[in-house]
């Protein structure tokens, strides 16, 4: 159900492409990577579509039908009052500066906006709960231009089946697309689309793996359907089916059925769980009296014969555990099906196994039994890797056949994938129909409550081990360990709503984007995560109730406070039970999860009130900073500047202490007492490298150069922004450096976003000359273009504008930034991370291509311990030159 | 001489009983044959047999020489000395004459009495029958039950009988199994016959040569010769590719209709079988005719029974160029569970793989599935099966050919693959014969596509495909022959022999012998 409950839909329909006029696809094409055309049309993602666009595809299998299908955005009004908002910095189209104009041609409001690819899917028995749920989104419209109706593409072998009830019901053609083809688009697209794709499992572990898209083929892409085919993919479209096998997830279900009576596929997945198969199999060690044949590698717990011993013994079916049978069964396929990709990856020379296929549904045994088949005959040399989206490879590549929205271009920065708050609950199941209104969703939200708790209890189990030569121990031969692990049925992952940001790109300015990996704090370590999963729980009560008084404390706001709770709790939970559910789990995706889940139920900006509280009580005492630092020498001010700057960190909703803090204090006194803990040296003080840099050459003693221009990521609202950072940024002017500040662009706790910033720069302007004219110059004032200042004068002025990052998270990944930040990025040459989130959680350790400046307060006790080695309240003054790397 | 053996049709015919076929040799010296009831030859000769016993998980395959005694050879027998076997592992009780065996007497042996423990209770190995009525037998109401409960269990042998091969002047090789979980009535066996003077080691190989080892010393007083599995298996092939003949054998290119695309045996119709072996037979009848006074001599007179069945090339190691020619090739040795070697010459091989879906599995499953208990039931029930109501096939899912891959409606896509849809679960078990089926066309093409991947990885043209599994299972040989012409376009070949499930055993026999015994100078130098 993880995308069963998207978003309001209303309005998703793509009323707007319908006008668009008729024009050869591949020009469109070609348009949509030129982007000379969007000016008069703001739809960032498909501005290439044509009447032809489809927006459903389905894969028919035997025993599942997929959909995958395509949402457009439907908040367009958040989005325009956003412009409205951010109107101003449409002035700076008049700047003609270096790499400017790419970003300003594409700036459209939220980079979030593209569109979205849900997947959903059915059970083939119930066909007509998917051709309703096609019907209540009305997907079968989107392609219904013309008398004739419309044409959808479909995968798989129902097809066929289908066709007519597809015909009938819902008056489309069925276009049916080659299965194998549409599998290796599917597998590509999400190698290419989805960071967190992939991962090995090996021994209970998972580990997610980051695939270079340029270093990707050749591959070996096993599909379990019903049977298994085995493809070797050397490209995009480049292909062959090499090989498969009739011993496949039909097998095991229909084999299954007979053996166990089990109902469904789950249940004798569940079934083995507790299954010993040497009850079944005939092992090495029976045949050889206990011992291993180790002259040719076997061990004796390595099955010689599946099913071996039912011979022997004279025992009817009902004697044997069904438990033994499922695990046997499961054993002799996985390995099996591991075994001949061995043997394929052999022939053709390839290292990498990719699994597809509703089969495998995130079982750790299925997974260590083919991961080990597949490491011990090649010894070690050829890798299995699973994929999040398993199921939906077939579904997605019909999808993409249509081939004329442009998504096959998308890259993993251009990709957010969301998870819905029923993600939890539905362990990585995905249903349909989705839940469209919010009622609907809380009421759903309580219905889940009672039988949430059942649904996501762990089920403690163990590991599967396995043993050093050929032998595979069943799961239970673990049991002595200490490790407990949740139920494997719950271990299947999450698929989310995947997000399609057209506008998003990697940051410029790092270092090596392979490599970077914005999370401070590895949370794989299970004590780390279990910390941070108990803050954000313990956070939870005094973000509910800032979130209900943030709506008026109406009885709605309670209801959707409560749900909230309860759907994050779940969140928290499921994480708890498998830390990859949604993906790598770093304290970047945990924070954003949060804000994501808020926004889910309506709360769009908890901490408005208290944002312009603040702002306002600071914007009165800017006056006063400002005239007091104009009084010092160059290099205290400099000092004086940064001891700002870190001192007005301390105004942080997220961190718990300072919260508590807030309690016994205004916000003048906390900053003031603030400022006076500021005594260098600084835990982290790069202060005399920096102020070096900024002031005169260490060699030389001559001057250097101002920077060029700077990007400040700023953090809080309040004193942070006003008295810390706008100083900083007004230094920087004053020294003739272009500065740029970045902001959110969805609001995360109480920081600043890309929206509020140009009022806030505007009315500190009011006070400075040197901030009004640089303001001007980038085009925040528009009013006071006729302040006696002459476009001319302005070229000359250094600018001051604001940007937004294109997240909405406390933190910030570098990998996906604003296309319009990563425009700007091209002439920076300093880049300064302030805060916590941005500049401790994450991108502590990441390396950048020009100077970096790293400014913050530690508000956490144990992240001062184990980043600085030190405690609260320390701060965090890192500089590193460009000349480093 | 090998002129007719490529113009020949022949059915493979796994006679029921000696006396129904002759045995293969070329040439058949009746006369010349000690009769192996011939009491005067047993007398005092009983060690003069020679065993090789490959004891797997499921089944212990048994090869038993009985040698052609000359005067020539009785009498240096005796003077055998230990530093000749330089070859064995162990012979400490080489010289240590058995405390006073008595020699059995056989004389009237003349299959009179059926043993038990032999599941088709061949007269041939009767003379291990005691002519006397065993008292203790008789007299012993234990003893009684013990045979009563031996009887009962014979019904669910494996029936298994193969041909004995006579090599001439030298002597004959019989072909036996039985279970393994039966080896203490085998021992037992053993003992009350004295079926090996003690002393003499028997070879043995397989799993059980180790599990077992303690059985043979305490039950039977035996010392067992460890043989390496896999070494014996693949001079076993060797050997008996050489001296059997029509030994390995092998489905002509195009027997089976296909082309383009790969055709399950469901298409294969019998009939056409039927109707290609006549095809077949008429076009060499002239030839047959005319030599048929030399297959007279060559005793292949049951070569001539066609039974329901494929036309098989008769192709032996001459017809394959030789073993030389046949290296290197793969051997996939089809017992409980699956055995995969690279042959690249007569002592030079590599296990590069195997399967835990093997014979076993079949036999498992079935009798899981079906209230069948032996391998031949269950074989049988596969005969009559049809299991397009259980696996899901090509055509299934793609309501026809699915041509850009090559794939038939009719090949399998999934086996029990049917099953999934609600319902059909009982439907299914009331059709055992479907059901053992499927499982008979999951485990072979699964074999099938392992075998041929690592043919392709080994870079070899040869399959030889032995085991147990195959035995009287037509059935499965074809669906491999198929699968192999198939997928390498003719490239690759499968292989099959005709004491499939021997080789093993063989290799273990021939790995004890010593070339300085007389007596197993005779199989030696006809390796």
């Amino acid at each position: 159900m993880a995308s069963s409950n998207p978003p309001p839909d209303n309005g998703e329909d793509p009323v707007g492409s319908r006008n668009l006029p008729v024009r050869p696809v591949l020009d469109l094409r070609g348009a949509a990577i030129q982007g000379s055309h969007e000016d008069r049309n703001p739809s960032i993602l498909l501005p290439n579509q044509t009447e032809e666009i489809s927006h459903f595809a389905v894969d028919l299998g035997g025993s599942l039908i997929k959909v995958v299908y395509f949402s457009r955005r439907a908040d367009r009004e958040a989005t325009n009052s956003g412009n409205r908002a951010l109107s101003p910095i449409r002035k700076l189209d008049h700047l003609k500066r270096g790499g400017f104009e790419a970003g300003l041609r594409r700036y459209g409001g939220f980079p979030i906006l593209g569109g979205r690819l849900h997947f959903v899917k059915f059970e083939t028995s119930k066909v007509n709960d998917c051709l309703d749920f096609i019907l209540s989104k009305q997907l079968h419209l989107c392609d219904k231009r013309d008398a004739k109706g419309g044409v959808i593409k479909a995968t798989g072998g129902g097809a066929f089946k289908f066709a007519d009830v597809f015909k009938e019901r819902l008056g489309v053609t069925i276009d049916k697309e080659d299965e194998m083809g549409c599998l290796v688009a599917g597998a590509n697209f999400l190698l290419r689309a989805i960071r967190d794709e992939a991962f090995t499992h090996l021994e209970g572990e998972k580990k997610f793996v980051q695939i270079d898209h340029n270093d990707l083929y050749p591959y070996l892409l096993v599909n379990i359907g019903s049977g298994v085919s085995m493809i070797k993919v050397d490209g995009d479209g480049q292909y062959e089916r090499v090989s498969g096998t009739n011993v496949g997830g039909g097998t095991f279900w229909g084999l299954g059925r007979l053996l166990t009576k089990c109902k469904n596929f789950d249940e004798i997945l569940e079934l083995s769980q507790g299954g010993d198969n040497s009850a079944i199999d005939m092992l090495v060690g029976d045949i050889y009296g206990g011992l291993d044949y180790s002259k040719i590698g076997l061990s004796a717990s390595t099955i010689a014969s599946s099913f071996g011993k039912v011979i022997a013994q004279d025992k009817d079916l009902s004697e044997y555990r069904r438990e033994d049978i499922a695990l046997s069964l499961l054993r002799m396929i996985s390995y099996n099906i591991g075994q001949v990709a061995y043997l394929n990856a052999l022939r053709y020379g390839l290292k990498r196994i990719f699994f597809g296929g509703f089969f495998i549904r995130g079982h750790a045994y299925t997974m260590d039994t083919m991961s080990f088949a597949i490491r011990y005959w090649s010894k070690g040399e050829a890798q299995a890797m699973f994929l999040r989206h398993e199921g939906f490879l077939g579904a997605l590549g019909a999808f993409l056949s249509y081939d004329k929205h442009g998504l096959s271009n998308l890259t993993a920065h251009q990709c957010v994938e969301r998870f819905p708050m029923g993600a939890p609950y539905a362990k990585g199941e995905i249903y349909g129909p989705p839940i469209r209104d919010l009622n609907g969703k809380i009421t759903w939200m309580d219905k889940f409550v009672s039988k949430g708790n059942e649904i996501t209890a762990p089920v403690p189990t163990t590991f599967p081990g396995t043993t050093g030569l050929g032998g595979f121990e069943r799961p239970l031969a673990a049991l002595g360990r200490s490790v407990s692990l949740r139920s494997d049925a719950s271990a299947a992952l999450n698929v989310g709503v995947l997000h399609l940001v057209p506008s998003l790109e990697p940051f410029p300015l790092l270092a090596d984007i392979q490599s970077y990996e914005p999370n401070t704090i590895d949370l794989s370590d299970q004590s780390e995560r279990e910390y941070w999963l108990k803050v954000l729980a313990s956070n939870l009560p005094d973000l509910v109730e800032k979130a209900v008084a943030s709506e008026g404390g109406t009885s709605d706001a309670k209801r959707r406070g409560d749900a909230f709770a309860r759907a994050f709790k779940a969140h928290l939970a499921r994480l708890r039970e498998e830390p990859a559910a949604y993906g790598q789990l770093g304290l970047a995706n945990l924070l954003e999860m949060r804000e994501e889940c808020l926004r889910e139920f309506h709360f769009e900006d908890v901490y408005l009130a208290i944002k312009q509280r603040e702002n306002e009580a600071s914007m009165v005492v800017l006056p006063d900073l400002l005239a007091e630092l104009d009084s010092l020498a160059p290099s205290a001010r400099l000092l004086a500047l940064i001891e700002g700057v870190l001192a007005a960190n301390i105004f942080d909703w997220g961190s718990r202490a300072c919260v508590e803090l807030y309690r016994s204090g205004t916000i003048l006194e906390i900053y003031r007492m603030s400022r006076n803990k500021m005594k260098r040296p600084w835990r982290v003080d790069d202060f005399d490298s920096f102020s070096r840099r900024m002031i005169v050459d260490n060699d030389t003693g001559v001057p250097l150069k101002p920077h060029k221009r700077a990007l400040l990521f700023v953090d809080n609202s309040g004193a942070d922004i006003v008295l810390g950072m706008i100083p900083l940024a007004r230094e920087l002017l004053r020294r003739g450096t272009e500065v740029v500040l970045v902001a959110n662009s969805l609001p995360a706790i109480n920081d600043v976003t890309a929206v509020e910033l140009p009022s806030i720069v505007v009315a500190a302007a009011k006070h400075c000359e040197i901030l009004r004219r640089a303001a001007t110059a980038g085009g925040l004032l528009v009013d006071v273009l006729d302040d006696g200042l002459t476009e001319k004068d302005l070229a000359a002025v250094p600018f001051l504008t604001v940007v937004e990052n294109g997240c909405g998270s406390p933190c910030i990944d570098f990998r996906q930034v604003s296309s319009e930040l990563a425009s700007l990025a091209e002439d920076t040459d300093l880049v300064v991370l302030e805060g916590m989130g941005r500049a401790l959680h994450t991108n502590f350790n990441a390396k950048f291509k020009c100077d970096v400046l790293k400014l913050a307060m530690v508000k956490n006790q144990r992240l001062a311990q184990q980043i600085i080695s030190g405690s609260i309240y320390d701060c965090v003054c890192r500089f590193e030159p460009k000349e480093r790397f | 001489m090998t002129s007719w053996k490529a113009r020949v049709p022949a059915a493979l015919v796994v006679p029921n009983s000696l006396g129904d076929s002759l045995p293969l040799h070329m040439t058949p010296p009746p006369d010349s044959l000690v009769s192996p009831v011939d009491s005067s030859f047993l007398e005092g000769a009983s060690s003069l047999a020679r065993f090789g016993l490959d004891i797997g998980g499921t089944l212990c395959k048994v090869v038993f020489f009985e040698p052609i005694i000359t005067a020539e050879i009785q009498a240096p027998a005796p003077s055998e000395t230990p530093k000749s076997r330089f070859s064995r592992e162990s012979f400490e009780d080489d010289n240590v004459v058995a405390p006073s065996v008595e020699p059995d007497d056989a004389s009237n042996s003349n299959g009179s009495h059926e043993n038990e423990i032999w599941s088709d209770g061949k007269k041939d190995f009767s003379m291990f029958k005691s002519s006397k009525p065993t008292p203790k037998g008789v007299n012993k109401g234990g003893e009684r039950s013990k045979r009563e409960h031996s009887r009962q269990l014979d019904r669910k042998m494996w029936n298994s009988s193969h041909d004995p091969v006579h090599i001439p002047g030298r002597g004959t090789l019989y072909f036996k199994c039985f279970e393994t979980w039966k080896m203490e009535e085998f021992l037992a066996l053993t003992k009350e016959h004295s079926l090996v003077k003690k002393g003499r080691a028997l070879g043995a190989t397989g799993g059980g040569a180790r599990k077992f080892k303690d059985h043979f010393e305490q039950i039977a007083g035996l010392q067992l010769e460890r043989a390496d599995e896999l070494y014996s298996l693949v001079r076993g092939i060797d050997f008996l590719a050489r001296h059997a003949h029509q030994e390995s054998f092998e489905y002509p290119a195009g027997s089976f209709r296909g082309g383009a695309i790969q055709r399950p045996l469901k298409e294969i119709s019998d009939d056409e079988y039927e109707l290609q072996a006549e095809r077949r037979a008429s076009s060499s009848t002239s030839s047959q005719d005319r030599s048929k006074s030399n297959e007279d001599m060559n005793g292949t007179e049951a070569l001539r029974r066609v039974v329901k069945g494929p036309v098989l090339a008769t192709s032996d190691i001459e017809r394959l160029g030789g073993p030389q020619d046949l290296y290197p090739y793969l051997v996939v040795n089809i017992g409980s569970g699956v055995s995969i070697l690279r042959v690249d010459a007569a002592e030079r091989f590599e296990r590069v793989g195997g399967t835990s879906l093997g014979g076993s599995t079949f036999l498992g499953l079935t009798s899981a599935l079906t209230n069948c208990t032996t391998f031949e039931e269950a074989i049988n029930l596969a005969r009559e099966g049809d299991s397009t109501q259980i696996d899901m096939l090509v055509g299934d899912i793609y309501g026809g050919d699915y041509t850009e891959m090559g794939l038939a409606a009719t090949t399998v896509a999934s086996s029990f693959g049917k099953l999934v849809q609600p319902g059909r679960r009982e439907a299914a078990m009331q059709t055992p014969q479907h059901l053992s089926k499927a499982v008979l066309l999951m485990v072979t093409n699964n074999i099938g596509s392992i075998a041929m991947l690592h043919a392709r990885a080994a870079g070899v043209h040869q399959i030889m495909f032995t085991g147990s599994f195959l035995h009287e299972n037509e059935l499965a040989m074809r669906l491999l022959a198929v699968a192999m012409e198939f997928w390498s376009k003719g490239n690759i070949k499968a292989v099959f022999l005709r004491h499939e499930g021997h080789a093993g055993a063989m290799g273990a026999l021939l790995s004890t012998l010593d070339p300085l015994n007389p007596i197993d100078k005779l199989l030696l130098d006809a390796s």
